[in-house]
C-alpha cells in the first residue's frame, strides 16, 4: 500500500502504474478496467485521485469509455507501442542523466550487442519475430 | 457545490485570539486535510463549524445555511474527546445514535463493530480509552452524513488500526460527501488528501490541492509543512 | 425528538435517586413496624434511629435531586458529554426543555415518594386527627377542608424548590459563558437568580399589602399584631401566580441566553 512517494502528485504515479501495466500487456487491450471505487480501496487512494489518473490517461488515449459499460483499455495497439516508445525513451533519458551525474559511461544496447549472451538473446529475438512480427519488430528499432 | 463556507471567521477568548479572519470554502466530494501544529486552532474552527463555539465576528454556512438542527442532520463530527454517556452498554450507544440519527446505518456499525472486535454487550466504562476511541469513530463513520469531520482521528491508534481506519474512510466515502480530517500526523494520511488547508497561529496560511503542491514543490506535503511552519517562526 | 431526549434525561435521573427512593421507603416501612412493635427499649431506641434515619432520607430525596439535576446538566450540556448533545440534530431550545421537564418529573415523583415516605412511617388515625384538629381552625376561616390546606401548602413548597431547581439552571447557563472559574460563577449566578425570584415575590407581597391594609397593617406596623389568618388566601394566591409567571419568564430566558454556548 505504501508504495506511492508524497513528493510527487500521487495521480500521476497511479496513472504510471496503470500505463506500466497496459505496455506490459498485464492489462491487455480491450481489457475492462475495474471501477474507480475498486481501485482506490485497492490502492488505497481517494477515488478523486484515480479519477485524475484515468483522466490523464483517457486523454493520451491509452484507455477509452464507453457510456454505460465503463472504462476500456484502447484497442489501438499502435497507440499504446507509440505510448510504449515515449515512455521508454523517457526512462532511458533518465538512465542517461542519472548515469551523467554519477560520471559513468552509458552502457545500454552497445554493450548488450558485444556480451557473450548476445547471440542467444538474437535467438530469442528471432524466435518472438516469428510469433509477432510487428510487435518485436517496434521493439526493437 | 459549496458544502462548508467560513466568511470572515474570528474567535477570541478574552484577549487571547484563537481564530483571525479565517475565509476558506470545500466543494462537495472533497478529502480536505486541516494540517496545523498542536494549538494552532484546528479544533476552535472544527469547534465553530459544529455549533459548540459561537463565533466572535463572521459566519460558518453549511450547505448555504447557518449552523442548526439542518446543518447538524449533515455532519458526522468526531470530536477529539470521547463523549459517551459511560454507563450505556455499545448496544444501548447504538441504539441512542439509531434514535436521533436518521441517517445511521445499524448493520454497517455492528459489522464494523465486529471487524474491530468490539463487544455489544461490554459497558462503555469498562473499556480502555483506545477502545472507547474506535467505538466513537465507528458510530461516526456509520452515518450516511454530507460532512463528516474527524478531529484527529489517529491519534492514539496503533498502525493496524490507523489502515483500518483509513480503509473504512475510503470505503465509506462517496463523492457528493465532503470529509474533513485534522492532524497532525501528516504523513499517515497525505496520500488521501484532495486538499490541504494549513493552518497557524489561529490564521490559514495555505489551501490548495494536494497534488498541485507536490507538483509545485516537488516534495511532500509533510515537507511542505515542516517548512511553512519554520518560515512562520 | 423531545420525547428521546427526555427519555434519557429521565433514565439518567432516576437511576441514581432511585436509590433513595427505595432507602427512604425501607426505613419508612421499618420504622413503622419498630413503633408498633416497641415491645423493649432496645427496640425504641432502634426505632427513634429509623425515625431519624427517615427524616435523613426525606431530605436527601431533596437535596440529591436538585444536586443530581444540576450535575446532569452540567455534564451533559457542558462535559464532554455536550460534544454529543450539541450536535444531535434537535433544536437547542428542546435540550434545555428537556432538563427543565426532567426537573419538573423529577420534583413531582420525588414529592410523592416523600409524601408516601411519611405516610407509612407516620400516619396512624390518631396523628390524622391530630393534623385534621390543628388545621382545623385554619380551615374553618379559609372556608376549606384540612387536607385542601396541607395540599395547598405542598404545592407551595414544591413551587419554591422547582424556582431553586431552574435558577440553578440558569446559573449553569450563565456561568458557562464566563472564560475561566466558570463553576463558580454558575454557583453566583445561581444564588443571583434565585433571589431575584424571592425579590420579586416579595415585592409583590408589599404590593398587596399596600392594596389590601388587612395584609398591609400587620405586615408594616412595629406593634406586634397577629394577621387575621383569612389574608392568608390572597397571599396563597398571589405568590402562586407570581411563581408560574416567573418560571414562565425564567424558561424564556434561559432558553435565549442558552443560544449562544462555549464549549470548552
Amino acid at each position: 500500500m505504501n508504495d506511492f512517494e508524497n513528493s510527487t502528485p500521487v495521480y500521476l504515479q497511479i496513472a504510471e502504474k496503470l500505463a506500466i501495466q497496459i505496455f506490459g500487456g498485464k492489462l491487455a487491450p480491450g481489457t475492462q478496467l475495474p471501477s474507480v471505487r475498486d481501485i482506490a480501496i485497492a490502492k488505497r487512494v481517494n477515488p478523486n485521485t484515480v479519477q485524475k489518473a484515468l483522466a490523464k490517461l483517457e486523454e493520451e488515449g491509452l484507455i477509452v469509455t464507453e457510456r454505460t459499460n465503463g472504462k476500456f483499455v484502447t484497442n489501438l495497439k499502435e497507440l499504446i507501442m507509440e505510448k510504449r516508445e515515449e515512455y521508454a525513451a523517457e526512462l532511458t533519458r533518465n538512465y542517461e542523466k542519472k548515469m551523467h551525474e554519477v560520471g559513468a559511461e552509458i552502457r545500454m544496447p552497445k554493450i548488450m550487442w558485444l556480451n557473450d549472451g548476445a547471440a542467444e538473446i538474437l535467438e530469442k529475438v528471432e524466435q518472438m519475430e516469428e510469433k509477432n512480427e510487428e510487435r518485436s519488430r517496434r521493439w526493437f528499432f | 457545490m459549496v458544502l462548508l463556507e467560513c466568511r470572515g471567521l474570528n474567535k477570541k477568548y478574552g484577549q487571547k485570539q484563537a481564530l483571525k479572519n479565517v475565509n476558506i470554502e470545500v466543494t462537495a466530494g472533497k478529502i480536505v486535510g486541516l494540517l496545523g501544529p498542536n494549538g494552532s486552532g484546528k479544533t476552535t474552527l472544527i469547534k465553530l463549524i459544529n455549533n459548540l463555539l459561537t463565533p466572535t465576528s463572521g459566519e460558518v454556512l453549511i450547505n448555504g445555511k447557518q449552523p442548526g438542527v439542518e446543518s447538524k442532520s449533515m455532519i458526522s463530527y468526531l470530536p477529539e474527546r470521547t463523549y459517551f454517556r459511560r454507563n450505556m452498554s455499545v448496544k444501548k450507544t447504538l441504539e441512542f445514535f439509531a434514535d436521533f440519527y436518521k441517517d445511521f446505518d445499524l448493520k454497517r456499525a455492528q459489522k464494523l463493530l465486529k471487524d474491530l472486535d468490539l463487544d455489544e454487550n461490554q459497558r462503555i466504562s469498562a473499556m480502555s480509552k483506545g477502545m472507547q476511541e474506535k467505538v466513537q469513530l465507528v458510530l461516526v463513520m456509520s452515518r450516511r452524513a454530507k460532512l463528516y469531520i474527524l478531529d484527529e482521528p489517529l491519534g492514539g491508534v496503533d498502525p493496524a488500526t490507523r489502515d483500518y481506519i483509513l480503509d473504512t474512510i475510503l470505503t465509506n466515502f462517496n463523492e457528493k460527501a465532503s470529509l474533513i480530517i485534522s492532524t497532525h500526523l501528516i504523513s499517515d494520511i497525505e496520500r488521501i488528501l484532495d486538499e490541504v488547508i494549513m493552518i497557524n497561529k489561529g490564521q490559514v496560511v495555505m489551501h490548495e490541492e494536494a497534488d498541485a503542491l507536490r507538483a509545485k514543490y516537488k516534495t511532500s506535503i509533510d515537507a511542505i509543512f515542516r517548512k511553512e511552519l519554520k518560515n512562520a517562526r | 425528538m423531545l420525547g428521546k431526549l427526555l427519555k434519557y434525561d429521565l433514565k439518567a435521573n432516576f437511576k441514581f435517586l432511585a436509590i433513595f427512593y427505595t432507602l427512604a421507603l425501607v426505613f419508612a416501612v421499618i420504622t413503622r413496624i419498630l413503633f408498633a412493635i416497641n415491645n423493649s427499649l432496645f427496640l425504641t431506641i432502634l426505632a427513634y434511629i429509623f425515625n431519624g434515619a427517615t427524616i435523613a432520607m426525606i431530605a436527601n430525596i431533596l437535596i440529591n435531586n436538585l444536586m443530581r439535576a444540576w450535575v446532569h446538566f452540567k455534564g451533559n450540556l457542558y462535559g464532554d458529554e455536550g460534544y454529543l448533545m450539541h450536535t444531535l440534530p434537535v433544536p437547542r431550545k428542546c435540550l434545555y426543555t428537556s432538563k427543565f421537564l426532567m426537573g419538573l418529573i423529577t420534583l413531582i415523583v420525588s414529592t410523592l415518594i416523600i409524601a408516601a415516605t411519611m405516610a407509612i412511617a407516620w400516619l396512624t388515625p390518631e396523628s390524622f386527627e391530630m393534623l385534621k384538629s390543628f388545621l382545623a381552625p385554619m380551615a374553618e376561616i379559609l372556608d376549606s377542608t384540612a387536607i385542601e390546606i396541607v395540599l395547598l401548602m405542598i404545592f407551595v413548597v414544591f413551587l419554591e424548590v422547582f424556582v431553586m431547581l431552574i435558577s440553578g439552571y440558569t446559573g449553569i447557563i450563565l456561568g458557562f459563558k464566563k472564560l475561566s472559574n466558570r463553576t463558580g460563577w454558575a454557583i453566583l449566578f445561581g444564588f443571583i437568580s434565585y433571589i431575584a425570584i424571592q425579590l420579586v415575590i416579595l415585592a409583590g407581597m408589599f404590593i398587596l399589602a399596600g392594596v389590601n391594609p388587612e395584609i398591609g397593617e400587620p405586615l408594616l406596623s412595629s406593634e406586634q399584631l397577629v394577621p387575621d389568618i383569612s389574608v392568608l388566601r390572597p397571599v396563597y394566591i398571589l405568590s402562586i401566580v407570581l411563581y408560574f409567571i416567573l418560571i414562565a419568564i425564567s424558561y424564556v430566558l434561559s432558553v435565549k441566553w442558552f443560544k449562544k454556548i462555549d464549549l470548552d
